[in-house]
This record gives C-alpha cells, structure tokens and sequence, in this order.
C-alpha cells in the first residue's frame, strides 16, 4: 500500500513539484531508481508484453508507442494523484527517495522492467528530471497492475490493478495531450527497458497459450512461461505488435480469445508470440470465424464441464419416452388418495387434478393417456426437455383441457356474475353431502338471503348499481354510495369534470318525494294498492300449480295483463315455460303495455296507477331538455346523459310517491298472503317442478316482504329511508323477479338496460339463474314459513323496543329531582344548559342505575342514546 | 369534561363567499365574525389557507347562522354543514348529496360546494332533529343568496321550524361592495353599523341588564322559592332561571320552567320558548339560560360586563376603550388604537400579544383580561382562558 501511495505522489503535476518536490531532489531518486530498475527488467518482461497491448494508439515508432503509452499511463497516474493524492504531496516528497525502492523491490521480486521499457522509449526528448522520477515511479504500477490482473498477488500489488484498468482507460483518451514532457524524462533508462519489455511481452503471449492449452491451470503458471519467453528476444516482436496493432479497446477481451486460439496455435515461442501480437488484429478479423468454426467442441468441452447434468438428460430424454411414461404412472400413483368426501364435493371445481385423478384408476384409460402423451411429448421434448415424467405430461394436458372439456376462463365480470348467481352453502363437507332434502338447504339459503336482504338499505340496491360488489355486507350509506358510482360517472363531461348537475341530487332528495307526496298522495295510494295487487298475484301464481293460481286469483284483480301471465303460462308447456318464466324479461314484457294505457290494469284509480317510464328515447332533444328542466336541473348537452338523469328522475319520483304509502299496504297484505301460501304448500311441493322456478323467486319476495316490516322497525330509529327503502323494493317486485334485485349482478343488469327493459319485450335474453330454479324444485315452502312466523312475531318490537327504550331514557333523565350543586347539574339540567352531552357518560349514568329506576330492565348502547339525543336535545 | 364555560355571548356559522368569483365559498364557524372576515382577507393574521388565494379576495359572509347555544354546537354545526354528504345529522333519505368519490383514504370524498349546494344542506341541517331545536338564526347578508334560499324553500316541501328566524340584513347601498368596505376599514364600518355583521352584538351587552338583576338577587339571596314547585329555593344549592322582565322577580327550579315551558311535552326536553309563569313574558329558553350560565359558570364574563360600566364612571381614555371593546362594535385593532396612547404601553403590549394569537376566543378573554387590567391601572397581564380556535376548515375545496 505504502508503495502505491508513493507513486500516485510521484506522479503528481508538475505544479506540485515546483512547489514542494524541487526542494526534494527529485533528481536523486531517478539515479537510484534506475539502477534499481535494471535488475527488474530482467523479471518484468512479461509485464511489458502486456503494456504495449493497452496503449494501443497507432503509432508509426514502436519507441513513440511506448512512450506515449507510458506517458498515458503516466498522465493517469498524475491525474489519479492530483485528484486523489495532493494532500499527500507532501509526504510524497519526502518520501519519494525512498519510494523508487520500494517499487523496485517490488518489482525485482515480480516483473517490474515496464517502467524502463518506457525510459528506453523516450530518449530523444526533453530531459526533465522531476518527470523522470514521476515517470520512473508510475512505469511500475503499470506492470503491477497488470500482474494483478493476472492473477498474481504480490505484496501490496492486488490494489493497483483497478489503477492500471484506470491507467488503459486514460490512454486512449489522452494521448495527446501529456506525453512529450515524459518521454524526455526518459531517456537513460529507456534502452534497457526496451529489451526488458519485449521479453516481457513475449512471456506475456507464452502465458497465453499455456492457458489455451490447459485452461484449468492458473497464471502463477503463465508468468513462468512469460519469465522464459525473456530469453527470445522478443522485445522487437513486442514492438511489431504494437505498432501494428489497432488500439485495441479492453485488455480482457483481448485475452479471452487468446485460449480459444490455443488449441489451434501449436506453439512454438516466437509464433505464440506473434500471434499474440497479430492476436487483436487477427482475431479482431477472423477471430469469430474460428470461433464459429469450433463451437461445437467448446460447447462439448465446456458443457461436459459445466453442463453435465444437461447431457445427461438429454440422453434420458433420447432414451425414453418409455421411461417418461412409466413415471408418469408412478407419479399418479401416489396421487392416488382415498375419496374423502371432501374430495367428491370440491372435485368439480379441481379439474386439473381431477382428470389427472381419474384416468389412472382404469388401465384402459391410463394406455390412452400414454398414447396421448406421446403426440404431445413430441413438442415438449423438442427443447431440452427436464427429466421428469410430470412435466412433459402436463404439458400435454393442457392443451386438452384448454381446447376441450375444460371451462372457459372467464372474464372477471362474468365471473362475478355468475358469483351472484351461485348459491353457496357453507358447511362441513359431510354436512354438505347429506343426501336428505336438496332443498332444504336451497330454501335455508334463500331464507337467509331474505333475512339478509332486509338488512340492506333497498335503495343502495336496487339503484343503478354499477358494481357488482357483494350487496349483502351493504351498509345502507356506503353502498349507496358504491352504488352511485355508475350514475355517478353518467354525471361527468368528457373530461372527467363534475358536470352541475351532481350538486344537488334532486332526485334522491326527499325534498322531491315530499313535494310529489303531497301533490299526489292520493293517486299515490291508488297506485300502490294496485301495485300490490299485481304483485300479489304473481307471486301467488308463482308459487302454486298454474291450476291454483288461476283459481285462486280472484277474478275483479286480473286485469289483462294478469290474463296474459297467466295465458301464457298455460299455453306454454312446463318445460318452455319454465325457461322463459325464468327470464325476469317476459314478466316485464307483459306488463309494459300497462303503461300506455293504465286504467286497464287495475280497478283502483286507474290515472294514478303506477306511471310507468316514458320512453325518453323516443323524445326529442328539446323535449327532453325541457323535461330536464322540469326536475330543475341544469341543461345537459349530451343526449344520452339526459335520457339517464331523466330515467333516475323519473325512478325517484316514482318510488318516492309510492314509498310513502306503500308500508302499511304491505303490513297490512302479508297476513293474507301467508294463508294462501299455508294452504298450498302440500299441493304446491307435489306440483310441476318447472313452475317452481318461478314460484321460488316470488315466495324470496314474499319473504322478504314479510320481514321487511321487521326491518322497519328495527330502522324506525334511523327514520324513514328504511320505510323508503322497503317501497322501493315492493315497486321493484312488481316490475322486476325478486332475484333479479337480490342478487348485486341482476341490479347491475338492470341497470345496465333500463331502456332496454322498456323496448324488447320479446327477448327472453336474460339468464335468471336456471339452476337455482332446477335445484329449488323440490323444496318445501315449510320452513320459510317457520321463518316468516318468527319475522312476524318479532315485527312489532325494534321498533316499539326503540320506543320505550326512548321514553325510559327521558324519564331516567327527568325524573332525579333538581340537582343541588349548581356546578354539578343532573343531565336533565345539563341538556336544557345546551351542555355538550357526553355520550359515553351519559350511557354510562343510564346503565349504572338510571334505567333500572324507571322501570327499564336493560341496557342501553351508546348508539341507542345518541340517537336519543339527536331526537331530544342535541 | 363538565361545562365550565357560559353559553358564549355570539357564536356563528358562516357561508363564505368570494366577491370575485361566486362560485368560491367556504364555511366557517366563529365568535367574532367581524374579526374572522378580516383574516380571511387577509387583513388580519390567521385566516383559513383556502381562503388565502388573492384572486379570490375580498371575500364575503353571505349569510350566517348564529345563537350556538356552545362552541361545540357551533363545531358540529359546521361540520355537518362542511360534510353534508356524511354527516349523521342528516337523515339517509334526506341527504340530498352524496360523495361521488372516495379520497385515497377511503373515505368518501366531499362533493364540491356552491352557494345552493350549501344553501340547501343548510335547510336540511335546519330542519333535522339534531339542530332544529337549537336556537339558531339565521342572517343572510347578500340579497342573491337570500334569493337562492327562498328560491330553496318554495321548492322543498318542509320547510324549517319557524321558531327559527331569518333575517335579511342587506346592505341598503350594494350588499357586496359595502360588506367588503366595512371588513377593509373599520372606520368606516364603525360609522355605518346599521347593518351587516358589524352590527352584530357578539358580546353579553344585551344581557347586561338581566345579568345584572340576576346577580343582584342571588347575591342578596333573595331566591325565594319556586314559582312554579312552590318549594323554596335554598341559595346556590341548585340550578335557578331567573326572569329576565325588568319588574319580575319570578325564580324557578331551572327544570320546572322548562316543563312549564314544555307544557306537559314529554317527548322534548329541551324548550324553546316559553311564558314566564309569573309575568307571562314570553321569553326564550336561550336567553333565560344564557343568564343562567353566565351566572354559574361566567364569573370573568359577568366581571367584565359590570366591571366596565363602574370603570367607565371612574376611568378615563382606558375605560372608554374597555366599553367600546365590550360594545363588540370595534374592531379590536381599532380599541388598540385608542388605547394604545391613553394608558400603559404594558397592557397594550400584552393585549397585542394576545391578539396574535389566531383565536377568537382568545380575544374575546383577551378583551375581558384587559378589561380587567385597565381598571387596576396595573400591568398585569390578564388570564387567558382557554383558546377556541376557529376551525379551518383545511381541506375545504375552493372552487376552480
């Protein structure tokens, strides 16, 4: 390290030595160094070899090379120096006496004559002292850094050799501009470095072939080879080859090719040596020839080394097919595993082991299956295939399944739809297997998506839902939310902008519902009721044999629309019938003509009957603008974003008018229905299966009615939008199959083509959900009976429960007597000083006590009495 | 946390509008509104970032909602106000916006607002049980935004409690220009306070007299007993409402006039108005408890109130400044003007520090500490209590 240190100082800039190193004697050291130097040429030969390949200027004079070689490297070395080192200046001065030792010692002990080479180089320029010594001092690294890259380690020495990568670098770059100061330093000692630095060469290239000839040895042994090359002569080669030889870029990519050469370069010294110094040119030209030429071998030679696992597969793969199939067996062997019921049931959704699973059983498959692999195991193995069995079978099973039995990968959305209308049942699998009624797990399923569906908020539901997210976890506000994204985005310009009609969502504002409210509340009734009406029919339609329901249909309801379901669903046999009744589209299709003329559908006030959807397609634009501006919005430039504002001002009013009402109605209704419904049961379960299908959505919706005033109640606290809700939901069941509203994917649909809705009747494109009809067919309607039994006992409480817990709540605050301690009012005191209530404390002093003393057996949530406050006091 | 506070002499939501660009609004909540719209123009130190773009300035109060019965009420209000599409004082069926974006918290993102957007989450707010009873007001400043608001209420079919006054208080010139000229010179807000939110009282001044004639007969404990229970009324051994009317001297248990006032309504608790059960005044349940609260929890505020008249009698230059402060119809700047040169510069000095800080709250003490210190002559500097921040409403969207 101390050496390197030493160098870099020496080859400071000129600068530097005027200031500090002329006081040094630079000129001593030199002298010194010199002699030094002349045993290290001896050894260095080899070094110099490698030296004229990186400066690769093309130069006429080989002694000119040299020079400005050396002076390149020089000049990297200043320049490392003043960059690195002019702090160390100093010390360098000082030192530098004794550095040129130290580099000498080092390189009598490994090959330094570089340096002397350069000397011998330069003798006919300017005689610079200082330079000499910086010269003397920087030749040297060269060597070593060379060295180090050879591979040979001496000393401090492994640092150098990222300098002398450094030291090529700067060659090429600037030749020009340092050099003519150096060379003069050089001249003495350059004559001896000559001879000292062609032998050095020539070791250089003997190094080479050696490697080429035995790869494996490593360059301790190349510097041997190098150290007897000295004895040729070669230097004048080494000269040659410099001056012959383009500037060739990288030292090592000079030297990888040297061992490919190798095998064809017999050897003797001197051509070795020439070829080395033809090498760049030569191989620059032919090199890739002869390396096309052996590729093969090398591969081959180098592949057994490395590759020999390789090889070996590859003969496995020659070898066998046979040996392919006979693993492929014995993969599926072990596979093999006793069906456990879990297996049967999740084995429709494994399809890729399934097929893997199955064929191995029976002998006759598996010989297909070989046969089979053999086609495809022709493809798989045309790349070096991996030895194991199990690939290549696989990879002939893909494309099988792909192509064939195997379903088609869906597309997220459709995905999703068919999520929705998938019913799953969790359970253990032995649970699952249970051969005992199919339906009754359908009717618990539906039970509990009833249940569930009371829980949601029915606007976010049924409004344009663009999403299909999962409605059931609905809270009612972020899922409207959610939900609006659709109409959302229907209110958004080009540019994404906010068009003005978002500010004030006039539709949903119950403001609107009221104003309609009280402008139509009594055609509000009257259509409602006849809503229900049809709406009761259907379902009852649904539910039982198509005999039934036509006799139970009283005949003052059947308006023709009615007779029209119910002629279709006779003349139709079972099966179509139940395809198309399926579809939530011929239902609408029948009941759309009750729109142009509504007096026809019911005997209740006809004008008010439920409004149904003018086409605003068919209006024109000013119409449509005009109708826009009936709602008081703000006029809206594109077409199709007035037609959806005006379907969804259209909806809201409807529903709105219809909502406020339509509770009681239903309340009212739902007794009557379930003795209906109790009545048929036996005949209905025995019946045509087909119907069933429809009848299932229609008993959902009736069971879903029935728990909706439970739901009420529950959502009394909160207020109206769950009586809102509950409307909504009752208009949608008239219009719409329940399941269709159910389930997020059929809203989605329908929001989707409202229009559509309106103006293909004749389609039956839509899929409802067929195998949920298939698989309800055989339930029994008892045990939703059981459940709307229950809803109904518990209706009237949440909402009576809300009540008293109200009333007990102000009686618990009223009733302490005045408090005593004007700083510590009671709640009563606090509530009527506007105090902000602490709700936790409050809740608190409710439970610990205040409730038990008015009578109330229980406790309060915080949420309960925040409400309570809302509605009280704050 | 009990209430140590009394009801605060004024306290306000205000619908922010710039006079630039209409479409720019903002809703804040503050004691002193005068003082509010001079930070928000920039005038003053502490106005609201969203406020602060020059384009928009001046800025205007089109309309304020004022009579918080706390400044938690006044805090809630405005958030609500703010998030018209979250709050929960809004019932879900009565929202009338909804957040059409999610913010990349999650949460969902406030719809922009304009002055109707606002206006009518306004009427909603009014109307919802949660606020209803308060007793609010509600002052519009701008005669296009009252219009808009009437235009709101023809259209809704509820319409808000009628205990609930609005009050059109326009400039009789143009509303905008003068409402800018007073917020940008006080002088000449000081000359014309006829109308607008200088006019505003948002101290204790109106209370004075009942404050007085509450003090006065508690401190001779002259109580007596309940008007309305007929039970005796132990001194300072529980919460007693006072009449107000000069020339009654009816105390009640605080909550025996509230059901007397209820009359017999058991489902509120809170009441809004009443009769005085002995001189059938018709008083209003704020009014009565406002004495009430400053009684029970207002000792520095009472201290002011009364202490400046007796100052006023003895002190010269400072006290006048004192009055003129507690008047609430200066700016504060203006007082430090006057009282600045009069008296010491020790209690300007610490009455301006006080003002720095951005805190209407603080100023409102500041005036009553200073109040105080003016009166003894002496350099102490007055107690802060504590700081009520104005809220900034921080991520309020001004419209581009």
């Amino acid at each position: 390290m101390a050496s390197i240190d030493t160098l870099t100082l020496s080859s400071t800039p000129p600068r530097h030595f005027g200031t500090c190193n002329m006081s040094s004697s630079p000129l001593l050291p030199s002298p010194s160094d010199l002699f030094l130097k002349k045993p290290q040429i001896l050894r260095t030969g080899s070094r110099a070899a490698s030296i004229p390949q990186n400066a690769t200027a093309s130069l006429t004079s080989a002694a000119t090379l040299f020079q400005k070689a050396s002076d390149n490297l020089q000049v990297a070395e200043t320049n490392r120096s003043s960059t690195i080192a002019s702090a160390d200046i100093y010390d360098i001065d000082t030192t530098e006496p004794a550095k040129p030792l130290k580099p000498k010692t080092k390189k009598l002990a490994a090959k330094k004559d570089d340096p002397s080479n350069e000397k011998v180089a330069k003798p006919t320029r300017k005689l610079a002292a200082k330079k000499n010594d910086g010269d003397q001092v920087k030749k040297p690294r060269k060597p070593r850094a060379k060295k180090s890259e050879e591979g040979v380690a001496e000393n401090g020495e492994v640092k150098n050799a990222p300098r002398k990568s450094r030291a090529k670098k700067v060659d090429g770059e600037e030749n020009g501009d340092v050099p003519v100061k150096e060379k003069a330093v050089r001249k003495p000692r350059a004559k001896k470095a000559n001879g000292e630095t062609q032998t050095k060469i020539s070791k250089g290239k003997v190094t080479k072939g050696s490697k080429a000839q035995v790869p494996s040895k490593t360059k301790v042994q190349s510097i041997d080879s190098a150290a007897d090359s000295l004895d040729f002569g070669l230097i004048e080669a080494v000269k040659r080859r410099t001056a012959w030889t383009p500037p060739p870029p990288t030292s090592v990519s000079s030297i990888t090719p040297g061992p490919m050469d190798t095998p064809g370069g017999g050897l003797t010294l001197l051509e070795s040596e020439e070829k080395t110094t033809g090498f760049k040119d030569l191989l620059g030209s032919f090199g890739f020839t002869s390396s096309d030429a052996n590729p093969s071998e090398r591969k081959a030679s180098y592949g057994a080394g490395t590759r020999k696992r390789k090889l070996i597969e590859l003969v496995n793969t020659n070898i066998g097919e046979a040996a392919v199939v006979a693993a492929a067996p014995k993969a599926k062997g072990p596979k093999k595993k006793a069906r456990t019921i879990t297996d049967q049931a999740t084995s429709a959704y494994k399809e890729d082991e399934a097929e893997q699973l199955s064929p191995p059983a029976p002998p006759a498959p598996l010989l297909q299956y070989f046969s089979y692999k053999d086609s495809v195991n022709n493809d798989g193995f045309k790349v070096p295939a991996k030895p194991r069995a199990k690939s290549p079978v696989k990879k002939g099973l893909k494309p099988k399944k792909g192509s064939a039995q195997a379903p088609i990968l869906l597309s997220p959305e459709s995905a999703l739809k068919q999520v929705g209308n998938q019913d799953f049942v969790f359970g253990t699998s032995s649970q699952l297997a249970r051969e005992e009624s199919p339906t009754f797990l359908r009717d618990l399923h539906e039970a509990i998506q009833a249940s569930n569906q009371i829980e949601d908020d029915p606007f976010s539901d049924i409004i344009h839902s663009s999403l299909p997210l999962p409605v059931f976890s609905s809270r009612g506000k972020a899922l409207a939310s959610a939900k609006r994204t659709l109409w959302s985005a229907g209110a958004r310009d080009t540019s994404g902008d906010l068009l003005d009609v978002e500010m004030i969502d006039m539709v949903d504002s119950p403001a609107v519902a009221k104003i309609h409210k009280a402008s139509a509340t009594q055609p509000t009734i009257a259509s409602l009721s006849s809503h229900a009406d049809d709406w009761l029919d259907v379902e009852e339609l649904s539910k039982s044999p198509l005999a039934s329901t036509m006799e139970q249909m009283p005949p003052t309801r059947a308006g023709p629309v009615e007779t029209a379901i119910r002629e279709e669903l006779l003349s139709s046999p079972p099966r179509s019938s139940t395809q198309k009744q399926k579809s939530p589209r011929p239902l609408k299709a029948l009941k759309n003509p009750e729109v142009p003329g509504p007096s026809q559908s019911s005997t209740n006030l006809p004008a008010s009957q439920a409004p149904k959807q003018p086409d605003y397609d068919s209006y024109s634009t000013a119409q449509l603008a005009k109708e826009i501006a009936s709602y008081r919005f703000k006029p809206i430039k594109n077409r199709d974003q007035m037609i959806t504002l005006l379907e969804k001002c259209w909806e809201g009013k409807n529903r709105v008018a219809l909502g406020v009402l339509g509770t009681n109605k239903i309340l009212s209704k739902s007794p009557v229905k379930k003795l209906s419904s109790a009545k048929e049961p036996p005949a209905s379960s025995q019946n045509i299966s087909p119907k069933r299908p429809r009848g299932r959505p229609r008993k959902d919706s009736a069971t879903s009615l029935e728990a909706s005033p439970a739901k009420i109640k529950t959502k009394a606290k909160v207020g109206r939008p769950k009586k809102a809700g509950t409307v909504e939901f009752l208009e949608m069941d008239s219009d719409t199959p329940l399941s269709q509203i159910r389930t997020p994917k059929k809203s989605q649909k329908k929001a989707k083509s409202p229009a559509d809705e309106i103006s293909d009747s004749d389609t039956l494109v839509t899929p409802s959900p067929p195998r949920r009809r298939a698989s309800q067919l055989g339930s029994s309607p008892l045990p939703l009976r059981l459940l709307k039994s229950a809803d109904e006992i518990a209706e009237p409480t949440p909402a009576e429960l809300q009540a008293s817990i109200f009333s007990h709540i102000t009686k618990a605050v009223t009733s302490p007597p005045p408090s005593t301690d004007p700083l510590k009012p009671n709640w009563q005191e606090k509530i009527l000083l506007y105090d902000p209530i602490v709700l936790e404390d409050l809740t608190l002093w409710l439970n610990t006590g205040a409730l038990d003393k008015v009578g109330w057996d229980g406790e309060v949530l915080a949420k309960e009495v925040k409400k309570w406050c809302e509605r009280v006091c704050c | 946390m009990p209430m140590d506070r009394p009801i605060p002499a004024f306290y306000c939501c205000y619908l922010l509008r710039s006079t630039v660009r209409h479409s720019s609004v903002y809703v804040g909540s503050t004691p002193n509104p005068v003082r509010r719209l001079k930070q928000h123009n920039g005038l003053a130190k502490g106005g609201a970032v969203r406020t602060s773009r020059k384009t928009l300035r001046p800025w205007e109060m089109a309309c304020i909602v004022t009579g918080f019965p706390s400044h938690i009420a006044a805090l809630q209000f405005e958030w609500a106000w703010q998030n018209p599409h979250i709050t929960q004082h809004i019932a879900p069926e009565e929202r009338l916006q909804h957040a059409t974006q999610k913010k990349r918290s999650g949460q969902p993102k406030r719809p922009r607002h304009s002055v109707p957007s606002l206006l009518s989450n306004l009427h909603v707010l009014l109307r919802s049980p949660s606020f209803s009873r308060w007793p609010l007001e509600l002052r519009f400043f701008s005669a296009d935004v009252y219009k808009a608001w009437t235009k709101w209420t023809k259209v809704t079919a509820e319409s808000i409690r009628d205990s609930i006054p609005i009050i059109q208080d326009f400039s009789p010139v143009d509303p905008i220009s003068s409402e800018d000229e007073s917020a940008s010179s006080p002088k000449n807000k000081k000359r014309k306070t006829t109308h607008g939110i200088a006019m505003l009282p948002v101290d204790y001044t109106n209370q004075k007299t009942y404050v007085e004639k509450g003090k006065e007969i508690v401190d001779f404990e002259q109580e007596g007993s309940c008007t309305i229970c007929k039970s005796g009324l132990e001194h300072d051994a529980g919460v007693y409402t006072i009449c107000p009317s000069p020339g009654c001297e009816s105390v009640t248990h605080m909550t025996c006039l509230s059901k007397h006032f209820l009359h017999g309504d058991q489902e509120t608790l809170v009441p809004i108005k009443g009769n005085c059960p002995s001189c059938v005044t018709e008083l209003r349940w704020v009014d009565v408890v406002k004495e009430l609260s400053l009684r029970m929890r207002g000792q520095k505020e009472v201290e002011k109130l009364l202490k400046v008249k007796r100052a006023r009698k003895t002190k010269g230059s400072a006290s006048q400044a004192a009055i003129e402060s507690s008047d609430g119809e200066d700016d504060e700047d203006e007082i430090m003007e006057e009282f600045v040169p009069g008296t010491q510069g020790m209690v300007a000095d610490d009455w301006r520090a006080i003002n720095d800080s951005d805190s209407d709250a603080a100023s409102i003490t500041s005036i009553v500490s200073f109040a105080k210190t003016a009166s003894l002559h002496a350099g102490k500097p007055g107690v802060l209590g504590t700081v009520i921040e104005d809220s900034d409403w921080d991520d309020m969207d001004v419209l581009d």
